[in-house]
């Protein structure tokens, strides 16, 4: 992940938003309403001291989470699809869950390396076509049912009073100190193949993931690249 | 896993001093203010990975007596903590402040009893009842601010690589607990290990044998001992632990000076062969023959006998091949032998070319573990 970080944070500096996707080009969504089984959402905000040093705040983070469910719910909803939240797990199934989170962590961070930072892997230049492999069925399975899994990872963070005194003194003397910034990235997989059919990454100075309003607004940006159904074409 | 439960009111933390943890941590504890909470949400997080992790030795067996040894050591708080064994074979154990506790399976090998055991399990809980991640967090955050005032430059490049709250677990273990919190775990492990009645002793015993281990391990790399610097250290150097631990034990009340070692070795009989194979695994052959002479200190055991062949048939010279038979050939004899010792004898045998008696061996190892999980890859050298 510490690419993704650094890449943020360059993101981050010119103090705006930043979203960019990519999707597999030969994939169609099916023509009927869809069950998009939801990952439990990797989510942290944070208060950012005066030292810089990211502190997590519990209550922020729980509602950013709840915040952003809920945001995809209903955006999900408004294309006629249904959500269905992968539950807590106990045993096999949660190692199962835990082998497939750790799985996708490490191909996200290769995507992010290899379409976003700039490096770019000969085999993949002009190409999407990562894969989680058909072992991403018994999610599905776990759930009850479904046709695309979607992996959410949120970040956020707000500059501390001291933080802030401190971006003002910098800015008086010509530097810059960045304050809070906001990271979110939504995975979509096709629970058939396991092939990651949808990426979309945002990078922003601005927003506010604990409020219901500011999700639906990240949820939204992110939403807007994903491919429509089939029969919804315009 | 608990979730934190969560209220609102959060934008008022900002202002809000955080208040001074001190002392210890009260039966049934659940965070309060905004940093701690903090804390104790990233380590539920990275709880949730440890839980579900394939390096979490499940054994209920041998699980259920560790947890044995912390509650007899630390009293009915030992429910407040929820122990993982990590297959890990190197020397450590952890401590979270939401009462997770991990216990690297490296460790097993060089606790020699349930007293040490013990001593390591009630180090780390001091670290818990104490509170002391937290103070190291807050410390650390402190310094950070007061840094970034005084130089600008710094704590923009600071501030780039702060965005993330990765940084924030980081810190917390990269710094580690400070040496001034070492020493206060050891000296209440000392407390604890008395009062549950073992042997006091036993806390700078483990010691001496880390620093033993060091000295062989460089020796067999034909190496310098690398001083250890005080200055950078997270710990205290295990010299200056063992001597105050001696001290420590010294002035503690009488009472039963319990060891436990019949316990201890009965617990580890199941993961023995798992336990020894990974420490062989790590390839440092002065570390390990080292260890083990250690551990073989009042006699070679079945299960040392077969620990030191499956050393020498690692490295696997002509005559280490030579020595390994003989030692597999006295440790299949023993009852206290693991099973595997005929594995390894049989695969001596095939390297020297002896392949009847090889075969042999290996036949014998699969009528005693019909469902190995090697047996497949077995058969299919034997042809059986």
């Amino acid at each position: 992940m510490r690419r993704l970080f650094i890449l943020v944070a360059m993101m981050a500096l010119c103090g705006c938003t930043t979203v960019r996707s990519f999707a597999a080009p030969e994939h169609r969504l099916p023509d009927r309403p869809l069950t998009i089984v939801v990952m439990r959402p990797d989510v942290e905000v944070s208060w950012l001291t005066a030292g810089g040093v990211a502190q997590p705040n519990a209550d922020w983070t729980a509602s950013a989470r709840t915040a952003l469910i809920g945001a995809l719910t209903a955006e999900q909803g408004a294309r006629g699809n249904s959500v269905r939240l992968l539950g807590e797990q106990s045993g096999e199934a949660a190692r199962l869950v835990a082998d497939y989170e750790a799985l996708h962590r490490t191909v996200a961070d290769q995507i992010a390396q290899f379409k976003y930072a700039g490096m770019i892997l000969p085999t993949k230049r002009g190409k999407f076509d990562w894969t989680l492999g058909p072992g991403v069925r018994q999610l599905g399975e776990m759930a009850g049912g479904g046709d695309y899994a979607l992996f959410l990872y949120a970040r956020d963070s707000f500059a501390s009073d001291g933080r802030l005194a401190l971006q003002i003194v910098g800015a008086a003397l010509g530097g810059y100190v960045p304050g809070g910034e906001r990271f979110v990235y939504l995975s979509l997989i096709d629970l058939r193949t396991g092939d990651i059919i949808w990426f979309n990454l945002l990078a922003s100075a601005r927003g506010d993931l604990r409020d219901p309003e500011g999700a639906r607004a990240t949820i939204d940006t992110l939403m807007r690249t994903l491919p429509a159904r089939a029969g919804a074409r315009p | 896993m608990k979730r934190i439960a969560h209220a609102a009111a959060a934008v008022a933390m900002l202002c809000q001093p955080p208040a001074v943890a001190s002392g210890q941590v009260p039966v049934g504890y659940q965070p309060v203010d905004s940093d701690e909470r903090g804390l104790w949400m990233v380590m539920a997080e990275e709880e949730r990975r440890v839980r579900d992790s394939n390096f979490v030795i499940q054994d209920p067996a041998l699980n259920a007596y560790v947890r044995q040894v912390l509650c007899r050591t630390v009293g009915p708080r030992c429910a407040e903590v929820r122990i993982y064994l990590m297959r890990t074979p190197y020397f450590n154990a952890s401590m979270a402040p939401n009462g997770m506790m991990q216990v690297w399976s490296g460790l097993f090998l060089r606790t020699r009893n349930e007293a040490q055991l013990a001593a390591v399990l009630a180090h780390e809980y001091t670290h818990y009842e104490e509170q002391h991640s937290l103070r190291i967090f807050r410390d650390v955050r402190d310094k950070s601010t007061v840094l970034s005032f005084l130089s600008l430059p710094l704590s923009i490049l600071g501030g780039m690589a702060a965005t993330t709250a990765a940084q924030f677990v980081t810190l917390a273990t990269i710094f580690g607990f400070s040496r001034e919190n070492e020493r206060a775990a050891d000296r209440g492990s000392v407390t604890l290990l008395t009062r549950a009645g073992y042997d006091p002793a036993a806390a700078a015993a483990i010691w001496e044998g880390i620093e033993a281990e060091r000295e062989a391990a460089a020796a067999a790399r034909g190496r310098s001992v690398r001083p250890e610097i005080a200055l950078f250290g997270t710990h205290p150097t295990s010299r200056a632990r063992m001597e105050e631990l001696r001290a420590q034990a010294a002035a503690a009340p009488a009472g039963a000076r319990e060891s436990g070692e019949g316990p201890y070795q009965a617990a580890l009989a199941g993961s023995w062969a798992m336990l020894v194979d990974d420490q062989i695994k790590l390839n440092d052959y002065g570390a390990t023959e080292l260890l083990l002479t250690r551990l073989a200190a009042d006699g070679w055991t079945g299960s040392l006998i077969y620990a030191r062949a499956e050393l020498m048939r690692a490295r696997g010279t002509a005559d280490d091949l030579r020595h390994a038979e003989a030692w597999y050939q006295a440790a299949i004899v023993r009852p206290d032998a693991p099973a595997e010792a005929r594995r390894g004898l049989g695969l001596t045998l095939l390297r020297r070319g002896e392949v009847a008696a090889g075969r042999a061996a290996i036949a014998s190892y699969l009528e005693h573990r019909p469902n190995a999980s090697d047996g497949a890859m077995l058969r299919a050298m034997t042809g059986a």
